[in-house]
């Protein structure tokens, strides 16, 4: 491919897909510093590969990919775990408790604690509109797992709304 | 029961959430094309070993006789 013809294509994608990827990228990191960065290192990297894109999926399905890959990478970094260690200090602060409990009534609140592979999985599904094929192809796993995850995720999803209450994403780790 | 995930609600619902912050801008835009430059340029450098390998070899050359001058050898 030639560099004007990928420039145009990278040109294309930005203001197609621009805002959803940053988007996508905030539902896991949820963290708005990081999310510029990693946006920046998606798009570059979809530049560079942009000759071994092959067609077989969307251009979207793609970068949706390389999005939630790069996040991943991101969250089980070095970095990331020594963020998350100073974490509960910065959640002693008044002003995002209060925020918190502003916010418990939105159903987006709920699924912000969901473990990752419930959370990206309805994320994608109901926010993102992919259906269960396309949901199976980002995330390399097959369409069935995708569907028992979208049920679990929203079996969960219901027990917390029943129950009202803030749910830490640790309570449902090892499930 | 009320259903979890009524689709338009929870977009919306989604969209407030994340907030404007993250809302795609030229800015973002530009950024991405200026970082796409900087990789272009780092990447043509080591395209050329022999040009790399050159400059190596005088920068090496500089520290050697830079070296000797001030250890007065």
């Amino acid at each position: 491919m030639l560099e004007e013809e990928k420039r145009r294509v990278i040109e294309e994608a930005l203001e197609l897909y621009g805002e959803e990827v940053k988007r996508l990228i905030y539902t896991y990191v949820k963290d708005f510093d990081v999310v510029d960065d990693l946006f920046q290192e998606v798009f570059v990297k979809v530049y560079f590969h942009l000759d071994s894109f092959r067609g077989e999926s969307e251009l979207k399905t793609w970068i949706y990919r390389i999005a939630i890959n790069r996040s991943k990478d991101y969250l089980r970094s070095f970095k990331y775990r020594v963020l998350q260690l100073l974490q509960p200090v910065q959640s002693e602060d008044v002003e995002s408790k209060v925020l918190l409990k502003e916010r418990n009534d939105e159903v987006a609140s709920y699924v912000f604690q969901l473990p990752i592979k419930y959370r990206e999985i309805i994320i994608l599904y109901y926010y993102r509109d992919l259906s269960v094929d396309e949901v199976a192809t980002v995330l390399h796993i097959s369409a069935n797992t995708v569907k028992t995850r979208l049920v679990r995720g929203r079996e969960r999803l219901r027990k917390m709304l029943e129950e009202g209450g803030t749910v830490d994403e640790r309570t449902f780790r090892q499930g | 029961m009320k259903e979890p995930l009524d689709k338009d609600k929870f977009k919306r619902n989604m969209d407030e959430y994340i907030s404007s912050h993250s809302l795609f801008s030229a800015i973002d835009q530009s950024r991405v094309l200026e970082r796409i430059d900087k990789a272009k340029r780092r990447k043509r450098l080591w395209k050329r070993p022999k040009l790399l390998l050159v400059l190596i070899f005088f920068g090496l050359l500089l520290v050697i006789i830079f070296g000797f001058r001030t250890t007065g050898m």
